[in-house]
């Protein structure tokens, strides 16, 4: 087990510098020039002694591949950069705001699975029944609406017209108690988990069915067991196996709409810190967000893999 | 005559096997049969055609302009008012036109995405898969880590870099959208290797080229079709999201992302400005899906008798 898991890292370490030097390099050919955004003077003239001197305290000055191995040196150490905009440090301001997106996105993914179990199972359970045709249906619906649309008609409907939630998000975290929270956090929730969880729906449901048809599903009703034990004491437990790689690819879509989501609520994460920095071209923090995002996605998808190979022996036996 | 014989054919085959045997189709008519006997996507079809013929002759549909006709004394209206079918937008444009003048963008972008990500996926897919080895390894690799990035992510990093023109919007989202088709194209390529009729063309001397793009290639097809039906839906709803931030369509353009955005300040006043556009998009891509997914069963061997 700990060789797979010390393998996985590995193998993650290429894709990562590969990863860095893609965002670097398409940064780096961004039209536009650094100096100004950095003095704030795009209307009067920098003299060419000014430039230089602004060049050789930012590092503008070296060579490309040498800024890019600062780059990744400094980044390593957690160090991003220094935004043009703000002149603090990008990695402080990214790690200010991660935990309000960790507390979004964990609430849509509690929400989407909240709903996405019982219904899949459900459907799978009333095979060709209206319940799994319903299922069907709104799964189909759930992926092909714009999610962040989603979100503005719940804003129109709960709180123009029915005033039941504020329209932007006051509290980001339980510090004023469950419950103000909970009226924060339910439309921008709700909106980022329409997608996962009519992903997950489809996914639990056509599971489901392939461990129903199973011979050790047959065998255990064969031997008089409940049907309450037979679905919860062996079927389930394997058709959720193929349901946890699905969450790692929904994690990535979720990481796109948050950044949609959270500037539609005013949610005061990293999503709405990229679409700030790029109407003001901040590149070092454009850069930094994508990285972090980057790798807060590797790491998921790492901890999946692990997860994956811990209930299912036969992929870490396998190589 | 011709006609006749093969009737005549037909009925001495259909005896021979006994009447309970089913009529003889190929593998196409097969699709198109099973596909046809689906409710849903049969409907996902022709929701489909309905607004692939309202985009495309959108004159035809309306006698408004998308862009340069504003009136300032009609601002908003609601849909309905001042025969205005859908009302008017914040400029006084009239929203039917914009909506129908949009669609043909959302689809364009739709579908150049699709085409250009498909054309660069499939030959790279092809290539990794029929020679193995060294290039498969590298290609592969290379595939794997564009997969690792979020793809909408990369797709706003790109946008901003590029800046805001719906040219770069389909570049952008077909740099992100490549590798899916690579992926499964190679998978099918890996599969169709390995029968007999690859060898004995290759016996047989025809050129890598020709077995690869002649008798390999229209034999992955039917999973390659599916991906490429749900990848249309899927760059409209991408494309939406980044007009939607101001990274997509250019903003005069009548675009349904940039709408969209329009209409977030006039959530209060007129809804409709915002409500409108997202069941364009919805529409557009819930009959995609449906097609794909009529698709997917149509081309489904355990489906098959």
């Amino acid at each position: 087990m700990w060789t797979y898991i010390l393998r996985r890292i590995l193998q993650a370490i290429p894709t990562l510098l590969v990863i860095s030097f893609l965002i670097f390099s398409l940064l780096y050919l961004t039209p536009g020039d650094p100096i100004e955004l950095i003095m704030g003077t795009e209307d009067e003239q920098i003299s060419p002694e000014q430039r230089a001197i602004v060049e050789r305290e930012w590092g503008l000055d070296k060579p490309f591949l040498v800024r890019y191995f600062n780059f990744i040196f400094n980044a390593a150490r957690g160090d991003l950069g220094t935004s043009y905009v703000t002149s603090k440090p990008v990695f402080s301001s990214i790690m200010e705001r991660y935990p309000a997106t960790l507390r979004l996105a964990g609430s849509a993914m509690l929400l989407a699975l909240l709903i996405s179990l019982p219904l899949g199972i459900t459907a799978a359970l009333k095979h060709n029944s209206i319940i799994d045709s319903l299922a069907t249906a709104l799964a189909t619906i759930g992926v092909s609406l714009p999610k962040f649309w989603f979100g503005l008609v719940l804003i129109i409907t709960l709180s123009l017209k029915l005033h039941w939630l504020p329209t932007t998000a006051t509290v980001n975290d339980m510090s004023q108690g469950f419950w103000p929270f909970f009226k924060a956090v339910i439309m921008p929730a709700s909106s980022l988990a329409l997608g996962m969880a009519a992903t997950q729906t489809r996914m639990i449901r056509s599971s489901m069915l392939d461990v129903l048809n199973q011979d050790y599903v047959r065998y255990a009703r064969s031997k008089g067991l409940k049907e309450r034990s037979v679905i919860y004491g062996h079927a389930l437990k394997n058709a959720l196996i193929p349901v946890i790689t699905v969450i790692g690819g929904e994690v990535g879509g979720m990481m796109g709409g948050a950044v949609v989501t959270e500037s539609i609520f005013s949610w005061p994460g990293i999503g709405r810190l990229a679409v700030n920095s790029i109407s003001k071209r901040d590149y070092p923090t454009i850069q930094g967000i994508t990285l972090v995002m980057c790798i807060s996605y590797m790491i998921v998808n790492l901890l999946i893999d692990i997860i994956y190979a811990w209930v299912d022996p036969r992929i870490r036996l396998d190589k | 005559m011709s006609d006749n014989n093969k009737v005549n054919e037909k009925d001495r085959v259909m005896d021979e096997i006994g009447l309970e045997a089913l009529p003889v189709t190929n593998y196409w008519q097969d699709v198109i049969r099973l596909f046809t006997k689906n409710r849903i996507a049969v409907i996902g079809l022709i929701m489909m055609i309905i607004i692939v013929v309202l985009c495309a002759g959108a004159p035809l549909f309306t006698s408004h302009d998308p862009i340069t006709e504003m009136n300032f004394s009609e601002l908003l209206f609601r849909p309905g008012q001042g025969g205005h079918i859908l009302g008017t937008d914040d400029l006084g444009r009239d929203i039917w036109t914009r909506l129908l003048y949009g669609g043909r963008n959302s689809l364009v972008t739709g579908i150049a995405v699709t085409l250009i990500s498909a054309a660069v996926g499939i030959a790279i897919g092809l290539v990794a898969g029929y020679f193995g080895g060294t290039v498969e390894a590298l290609l592969m690799r290379f595939t794997d880590i564009m997969l690792s990035f979020p793809f909408l992510i990369i797709a706003i990093a790109i946008m901003a870099v590029l800046g805001p023109s719906q040219r770069n919007v389909i570049l952008a989202l077909a740099i992100v959208s490549w590798p899916r088709f690579t992926r499964l194209t190679r998978g099918q390529v890996l599969q169709i290797k390995q029968l007999e009729y690859i060898e004995s063309a290759s016996v047989a001397g025809f050129k890598k080229g020709r077995i690869m793009f002649n008798h390999i290639l229209p034999n992955c097809l039917g999973p390659l079709i599916i991906q490429a039906t749900l990848s249309v839906g899927g760059a409209i709803l991408s494309a939406a999201s980044l007009s939607y931030l101001g990274l997509g369509a250019d903003a005069a353009a009548p675009d349904w992302g940039v709408m969209l955005s329009q209409g977030r300040n006039y959530l209060q006043l007129a809804p409709h400005l915002t409500t409108i556009p997202g069941i364009a998009i919805s529409l557009t891509v819930l009959s995609m899906n449906w097609i794909g997914d009529g698709l997917r069963d149509a081309f489904d061997p355990k489906m098959r008798k």
